[in-house]
């Protein structure tokens, strides 16, 4: 059957979609006296009805059920459907579960029952009302010393006690820690990264920041014991009361090799008003050596426990309180902390991102990466609206000689040749995908250009760029037709915030075959802007206004709103400013 | 002057499926021999890898008579296969993610040309030594690579799963080496591999049973012992004997 959500085809007894995880109903259709309303009903395990979809990770797809006698509550988790398919997988699976299923701690989220069906493995777990710890801190910025206290002392009794009874968690991290709104604590997903381990993957396919929370033992690949459960705990900790982990970098092999080499950055160099408690507290249990860390949760938790007895250190920064209102100057030196670490991982070399970049500084001449272009044959088209905004109107025919256009944005690895080349000024570093696929942002219009003429082009026309995002011979909305977006068809804000490699939206291109023309990253365009300007605008071969002051930027972002994708929105800044939404791509005449 | 093959494919004791898959075809001059190994759940890795040795054979068939340097007939073939991958990938999201990594090597005259993205492998046996010609792009062999960690580590990691490179993965294909020759002497063995087989075999038991003997044999018996030391994975061999002046 098909997915409602995505189209897929699913097998006809599919309870949820193969590729999306949606569950899918069947009509129950009973026949009798009494005929009851369309019934659809998801059933797991003969008595648990499936009621919600609570959300997805690379260990499968979590769903909120009730049982159908009890009416009690449970979330059922569906393991990754290809692990069913190897014989060693389900039976270590079996052995875990059993294992796991003992434990029983007011801290732990406990785990009712495990079954197979249909060649799937389900959990049956508590339902837990709450938010995880990830959830927390990301709204809060960072937690209280006190704050910090109460969740983790809390964290270590369920540590301790699963310990004790053999079991080690494996992947501690803020998303795995759940608080309910009384503060109770309750750690999931016990042995789960055991259970679901040994498929090949390929690094790309590992979700970012898996990494962070990771043991030097455990990157080394080495008998993990409770103690690196405590470093990883110990990372959540420092995340918790300095609002960033200790080892963050653009690739996950720099993160794991700073686990494994360098020593954490102080945590009162990021946060002056900590006292140097907590900074003794973090700086053993991070210790690279498990020897040379708190040996047990009980012996952690007295020392987190003792963190907030100590007075704290006046420092003169820590005599400025700062309201929440600041957090936008704090975020600041937060950045430039971040892109010192940065720099320095750059300095330290080593991940194939940046030895790609390296290998190319010593080659005597840097020469640009051609990138696929598209041609769009002469010929009229439609452009503006009547349904958008003011600075759309009118609508009216424009006639172009045929161009050609970039199919993609340009990339981080192609703009970095630039870069090299001694031609192009450094972008703005914004913490987004740093990816060398992914279109390079932070650059202005000025930057654009330089890069376009690099490669012996030019930036594309504002009306060569709108038709290059149409249909052919079709006036549409959109660049892939009228039907709204949706994140299969384009990155915009009811996306997950996170820019894409370019070409990642196959069913967004438009009617010539061109990219990304709608989300994922914003583009410069050639002409100046004035909301007037279709009003007095040439019909042939149009090159806006002769002067403004500000450059016209089309396609919408990652950021945008739905309207905002539509082809013949117009957005606008001024030409020196590097923004992390707008990136670019160029043009050519035939 | 020429080459005998032998090879041979199996599923291996314990997944359901192979998703490995390859091919040798002689094309005009050349022969051309490549395995594919794909993953990425449900359907996923055996389309990937079937899509991946027909897209090469299909570039070589086209191109192999238009005068291309061989080394760029393997690149631009590859590169090719890892848009195919990445583009019905995306128009079919239940293979999404799908990839395969492979071992591809071409035998023109008396010189080899291979190139291998991933885990697949292709060693060398010559006077009786073996010699490993490609270095795995893995997680693992750069921790190695960067004093992470050692060598014993590097055998039973439980992250020997993650690679680095692969075709249908990355938008483009980065190549960090260029792509491998050898000329080759009279009797050369060439032996290329999935990872099922180097995975439970040491480089010198591959050796002992593939240094001499009729090539196909060799073949039989090296997957025979992959699976009697538990076939964890899909295991596929293509030994090459070339016979010189």
């Amino acid at each position: 059957m098909k997915c409602p959500k995505c189209n897929t085809d699913n097998a006809p007894d599919a309870k949820f979609c193969l590729s999306c995880g949606e569950p899918l109903s069947r009509k129950t259709v009973v026949v009798g006296a009494f005929q009851p309303q369309q019934e659809s009903k998801i059933i797991i395990g003969k008595n648990y009805e499936v009621v919600a979809k609570l959300g997805e990770g690379g260990m499968g797809v979590v769903y909120k059920a009730v049982h159908n006698l009890s009416g009690q509550e449970v979330a059922i988790k569906m393991l990754p459907p290809e692990l069913s398919q190897d014989e060693n997988i389900r039976t270590r699976f079996i052995n875990e579960a059993r294992l796991l299923a003992k434990l029983d701690h007011p801290n732990i989220v406990t785990l009712y029952n495990f079954l197979e069906e249909d060649m799937k493995f389900y959990l049956i777990m508590q339902f837990v009302k709450g938010k995880t710890l990830e959830e927390y801190i990301r709204e809060k910025g960072k937690l209280s010393l006190d704050e910090a206290i109460r969740i983790f002392s809390q964290v270590c009794d369920a540590l301790g006690y699963a310990h004790q009874m053999g079991v080690i968690h494996r992947d501690i991290k803020p998303a795995n820690i759940m608080i309910t709104s009384d503060m109770r604590v309750k750690v999931m997903d016990f042995g789960i990264a055991k259970l679901t381990g040994g498929t090949k993957l390929t690094a790309t396919g590992i979700a970012v920041g898996t990494v962070w929370y990771m043991s030097p033992e455990q990157i080394r690949g080495a008998e993990l014991d409770a103690r690196s459960d405590l470093y990883s705990l110990g990372i959540t900790l420092y995340e918790a009361l300095t609002g960033r982990v200790p080892f963050n970098a653009e690739s996950d092999y720099e993160v794991r090799k700073s686990h494994v080499e360098l020593p954490p950055p102080s945590p009162r160099s990021i946060d002056g008003s900590l006292p140097e408690s907590v900074e003794k507290v973090l700086m053993k249990v991070l210790a690279k050596n498990p020897d040379e860390r708190y040996q047990s949760a009980q012996e952690f938790k007295k020392a987190i426990e003792s963190m907030g007895s100590s007075p704290p250190v006046i420092s003169p920064d820590s005599m400025v309180t700062q309201p929440p209102e600041r957090a936008g100057s704090e975020r600041g030196s937060k950045w430039v902390l971040i892109l010192i670490a940065i720099l320095i991982l750059i300095l330290l070399g080593g991940g194939i991102y940046y030895f790609l970049f390296y290998k190319n500084i010593l080659s005597p001449s840097v020469s640009p990466l051609r990138g696929e272009e598209v041609y769009i044959p002469a010929g009229e088209f439609i452009m503006g609206s009547d349904k958008g905004k003011d600075d759309e109107k009118p609508p009216r025919k424009v006639l172009l000689s045929a161009y050609y256009i970039d199919r993609y944005e340009v990339t981080n690895l192609q703009y970095q040749r630039c870069v090299q080349a001694k031609v192009c000024g450094e972008p703005q570093k914004f913490l987004v995908n740093q990816s060398p696929s992914a279109p390079v942002v932070g650059v202005s219009y000025n930057d654009a250009r330089t890069y376009c003429e690099w490669v012996h082009k030019r930036l594309p026309t504002e009306a060569e760029w709108e038709k290059a995002a149409s249909q052919k011979n079709r006036n549409t909305e959109y660049p892939w037709g009228d039907e709204r977006p949706d994140c299969t068809r384009a990155n915009f804000v009811e996306c997950d915030l996170k820019i894409k490699e370019v070409g990642s939206f196959i069913k967004g291109a438009s009617g010539y075959g061109v990219m990304d023309m709608a989300g994922n990253v914003a583009e410069w365009v050639a002409d100046w802007y004035d909301k007037n300007a279709y009003l007095t605008m040439n019909t042939t071969n149009p090159k806006g206004p002769l002067t403004g002051t500000y450059r016209v930027i089309r396609g919408g972002s990652f950021k945008s709103t739905a309207l905002d994708l539509r082809k013949s929105n117009r957005m606008y800044a001024l030409p020196s400013e590097r923004l992390m939404t707008v990136g670019f791509r160029c043009a050519r005449s035939e | 002057m020429g080459i005998i093959v032998g090879n041979m494919s199996h599923t291996g004791m314990v997944r359901a499926v192979n998703e490995d898959y390859f091919g040798y075809y002689r094309i005009g001059d050349i022969d051309l021999l490549m395995i594919a190994d794909g993953m990425g759940g449900h359907r996923g890795g055996k389309v990937a890898s079937k899509i991946a040795v027909d897209t090469v054979r299909e570039y070589f068939e086209a191109h192999a008579k238009d005068n291309m340097p061989v080394e760029s007939l393997i690149d631009e073939s590859l590169s090719t296969a890892n848009r195919m991958i990445r583009d019905y990938a995306n128009a079919n999201l239940e293979l999404y993610g799908m990839g395969a990594t492979a071992i591809l090597l071409v035998v023109k005259g008396d010189t080899a040309y291979f190139r291998h993205l991933g885990d697949c492998r292709l060693y060398l046996i010559r006077d009786g030594k073996i010699k490993r010609l490609t270095k795995d792009h893995t997680l693992v062999q750069k921790m190695l690579d960067d004093g992470i960690i050692t060598y014993a580590e590097s055998l039973m990691h439980p992250e020997r799963n993650i690679v680095n490179k692969a075709l249908g993965g990355r938008f483009y294909l980065e190549y960090d080496e260029p792509v491998g020759t050898l000329k080759l002497i009279n009797q050369d063995r060439l032996l290329m591999c999935s990872d099922g087989l180097f995975d439970s075999m040491s480089d010198e038991e591959i050796l002992e049973i593939a240094k001499e003997g009729d090539v196909q044999r060799c073949v039989s018996s090296l997957i025979d012992e992959a699976n009697r030391r538990g076939g964890n994975d899909n295991i596929t061999v293509q030994l090459v004997l070339y016979k010189g002046e």
